[in-house]
Formats: C-alpha cells, sequence, structure tokens
C-alpha cells in the first residue's frame, strides 16, 4: 500500500473510530473491515494507542490542582469582590480598553516569568 | 447591580474551576511534562484574570486560545520551535523533558506535533467530537481529521517500533 492510500484509510478508520463517518459510508467500511484483516488490526491499534494516549495524560488527574492556582483565582474573587462593595464595580468580563485590575502589571510580570521557566524547563534554555 | 455582579463573578469562577482539570491535561498534552503544564495552568488562569473575559467569549475555547498562545510563546526561541504550520514535527528535533517516570509513553506522545498531540487530547481524551475540537482550536474540520490520523498513525508507527511491539496492540495494559 502506497503512503497516500495508507493516509486515506487511516483518515477513514480514525473518522469510524470516533464514530464520525457518514452514515453513507458506515456499511462500506464495515465490509472492508470484514474483508480485510490489516485493516481491522489497524483500526484496533489505533485504539490501542489512544488508550495510551488517553492513560498517559489522565495519570496525573489524582494529583490536585496546585494550590497557587487556586489561590490566584480567590484572591481574584476576593480582590473583585471588594471592588463591588466599595462600588467600584469591575467585572471578570473584559471593559473596554483592557484590563480589569489594578494587579495587572504584576500578573503580567509573573506570566513573563512563568514563560522563561517552561522555556527553561522544557528546552534547557538558561537565559 | 452590586449582587447580580457578584453572582457573575463566583459563577465565573466556579466555571473556571470546573474546567481547571481538562484544561491541566491539554496544557499537558503541550508540554508533555507535569511541572511544565502547571506552569501553563497557572500562566494561563493568570493571563485570563489578567485579561478579563471578552463580552462574546465562551470560556473553554478562549481558555484554550490563551493556553496555546502562551505555549508558542514559551517555545518560540530557538531553532527547537516547529516551522509555523507544520504538522510533522520529527521526533528527532522534539526534546519534551520527561521527568515523571512514564519516559516509554511520553516519549511516544513526544513524537507528535503540538497540534496533533492538541487534537489528539481533545478527541481521545475529552471525548469532544470533530467539529467540537475543530471550534476549540479554531481550525477547519478538515484538519482536525488530518491531525488526528497522521497522530494515530505516528503512535502506530512508535509503538510497533518498540523493543516489545504488543501482540495485536492489546496485550499491554
Amino acid at each position: 500500500m502506497n503512503d497516500a492510500q495508507q493516509e486515506l484509510d487511516d483518515e477513514i478508520l480514525s473518522a469510524c473510530h470516533d464514530g464520525e463517518l457518514p452514515p453513507t459510508e458506515v456499511e462500506a467500511v464495515r465490509r472492508r473491515l470484514a474483508r480485510e484483516p490489516d485493516l481491522a488490526e489497524r483500526l484496533e491499534a489505533m485504539r490501542y494507542v489512544d488508550a495510551v494516549a488517553a492513560g498517559a495524560l489522565r495519570a496525573h488527574d489524582g494529583t490536585p490542582v496546585p494550590e497557587r492556582i487556586l489561590t490566584l483565582l480567590e484572591r481574584a474573587e476576593e480582590e473583585q469582590s471588594q471592588r463591588l462593595e466599595s462600588g467600584r464595580v469591575v467585572s471578570l468580563r473584559r471593559r473596554e480598553g483592557g484590563v480589569c485590575s489594578r494587579w495587572s502589571a504584576a500578573i503580567k510580570a509573573w506570566v513573563a516569568f512563568v514563560a522563561r521557566r517552561l522555556r527553561e524547563r522544557t528546552f534547557g534554555e538558561h537565559r | 447591580m452590586h449582587e447580580q455582579e457578584a453572582r457573575e463573578l463566583t459563577g465565573r469562577r466556579r466555571e473556571l474551576l470546573d474546567i481547571l482539570p481538562g484544561l491541566r491535561r491539554f496544557a499537558l498534552s503541550l508540554t508533555g511534562d507535569t511541572g511544565a503544564a502547571d506552569d501553563l495552568l497557572h500562566a494561563t488562569v493568570a493571563r485570563i484574570l489578567e485579561r478579563g473575559l471578552p463580552a462574546d467569549a465562551e470560556l473553554l475555547p478562549y481558555c484554550i486560545r490563551i493556553c496555546r498562545q502562551l505555549w508558542r510563546q514559551a517555545t518560540a526561541a530557538g531553532e527547537l520551535q516547529q516551522a509555523a504550520g507544520s504538522d510533522c514535527a520529527p521526533a528527532a528535533t522534539r526534546t519534551v523533558a520527561h521527568t515523571d517516570g512514564r519516559a516509554g509513553i511520553q516519549a511516544a506522545l513526544s513524537v507528535l506535533s503540538d497540534e496533533q498531540r492538541a487534537v489528539l487530547e481533545l478527541v481521545a481524551v475529552e471525548g469532544h467530537s470533530w467539529r467540537t475540537a475543530a471550534a476549540l482550536l479554531d481550525m477547519p474540520i478538515g484538519q482536525v481529521m488530518n491531525r488526528l490520523a497522521r497522530a494515530r498513525s505516528a503512535l502506530i508507527r512508535h509503538c510497533g517500533d518498540g523493543a516489545q511491539p504488543p501482540p495485536r496492540w492489546t496485550a499491554r495494559p
């Protein structure tokens, strides 16, 4: 089988696996799967690698979201609640002209810091 | 008025809390490293709080967009960034760190491009339809189909090239 045909088959099998095949094609694919063992095995392989990927990406579902992130959200809500109480209403929704809080500069600096740390940790760049 | 605003605030925070686990997995699909994923999640939340939500924005697509933007910024420097729009980064050019003891599985995922992993995460892990994944990633549905097929094909190739290929792919846990 050439690469183009393999790619086409993989797209069809992906659609089959995800339940995305157009109804008009389902029966034709079923017939092919019944008479082409290699194709059926390829579909099985797709199911397997999906399970592997899901296992890898769900491996840390049991660990709690880091406290620092929850704290960030709590602080944002507290701050905005205080604003509401003091009559300076600022919604989480974006307003004309940009950011919604007075600590935006601090967060901006923090975002830059995290982005830098991500670069360093992920790609071993130490600048 | 203030009560309504306060309710909206609390509701938005709850919405954000609800989607955090999925957003965390999405971040992990991009970084391949749990520590870096949590950093990316943190930066994403900070950026959302900093900028606020556009009035017409849906939360999940907006968060995913911010997360991807930050990841691109973080990986933008140097030759390690895969060519813009490229869908197939050769495995040898990717150096995503693996620090959690699941090197085999993570190595398999690291053969994929960021975009392939993002699509695979949304469809195969989160269970979104192709149409929803396309909307979340702001790409045509044909691209979702193509990237998924290529991602799965690359993973099959990678797993099949392993030292102990699983018999008919079903014997391994």
